[in-house]
C-alpha cells in the first residue's frame, strides 16, 4: 500500500441535523488462516473480514466507521468530533478558524480532507467507499 | 495461528491506563473502543471468536503496548 487516499469527512448544518458525509479508503491482506486483514488509514481502524470480495469489506467498513462518528454524535460531542478528525490528518480550507469555530459548536459546511499519505507493507488495492447519516445538532 | 479475542480482551484491560470508553454493535458487528496509553481512541472489533495477528498488532501499536507484539505474537 502506498497511496494517498482520498479520504474525506464532510459536515454541513441541515435544520436540526448536520450531515455527516464521508468517504474512506479500506486497504486489504488476505492472511495465511484465509482471513482478509483490513486498515484504514485515515480512521485508523483495523478489522478483518470472512470474505474477501470488495462489496462484504467495503460494507463492513462502511459500519465501523460510522460507529466512528456515533461514537461521538450519541452524546452530541461535535467537539470531541472535530478535534479527532484534525489529530487523525483531515484538514479543511482556513482550517484553524473552521475548527476553532467548530469546537464552540458553531457548524458551517465544510469539508475535511485527509492529507496524511500513509505507506504500509503487505496491501493491496485500496477499495473506496462513501455513506453519510444525518445526526442530532 | 488463531488468536483468542476475549483472551486479548482480558489482558489488554488488565493494563493500568488502558480505558474502555463504550461498545458499538451494528448489523452483526461488534466493536470495543478505547483510550490508549497516549490517549489514542483506538477501535477493536470483538465479532470473531479470534482475529487475526495483524489486527492483533495494529491494536497492541495504537494502544501504546507494542512491547508485548513480541510475546503475544512470537510466530509472527
Amino acid at each position: 500500500m502506498n497511496t494517498k487516499a482520498p479520504d474525506f469527512i464532510s459536515m454541513q448544518p441541515i435544520g436540526d441535523s448536520i450531515r455527516v458525509h464521508w468517504q474512506f479508503t479500506v486497504f486489504r491482506k488476505k492472511e495465511k488462516n484465509g482471513r482478509t486483514s483490513c486498515y484504514i488509514p485515515s480512521f485508523d481502524i483495523y478489522f478483518s473480514s470472512k470474505e474477501n470480495d470488495k462489496e462484504s469489506i467495503g460494507r463492513k467498513g462502511t459500519v465501523i466507521t460510522r460507529m466512528f462518528i456515533d461514537h461521538f454524535m450519541i452524546q452530541k460531542d461535535i467537539k470531541g468530533f472535530t478535534l479527532e478528525i484534525h489529530k487523525r490528518g483531515f484538514r479543511t480550507t482556513n482550517d484553524a478558524h473552521i475548527v476553532s469555530e467548530f469546537i464552540k459548536n458553531n457548524i458551517k459546511k465544510a469539508k475535511f480532507n485527509f492529507h496524511i499519505s500513509d505507506s504500509k507493507e503487505g496491501y493491496g488495492d485500496g477499495i473506496i467507499q462513501q455513506s453519510e447519516i444525518d445526526v442530532a445538532a | 495461528m488463531n488468536y483468542d479475542t476475549h483472551l486479548f480482551i482480558e489482558i489488554i484491560e488488565s493494563i493500568e491506563g488502558v480505558k474502555f470508553l463504550r461498545s458499538h454493535s451494528s448489523e452483526g458487528i461488534h466493536i470495543r473502543a478505547y483510550q490508549g496509553l497516549t490517549g489514542r481512541l483506538v477501535f477493536i472489533e470483538t465479532t470473531y471468536e479470534d482475529f487475526t495477528p495483524t489486527e492483533g498488532k495494529g491494536y497492541l501499536e495504537q494502544l501504546g503496548l507494542s512491547h508485548l507484539i513480541p510475546s503475544l505474537f512470537p510466530e509472527e
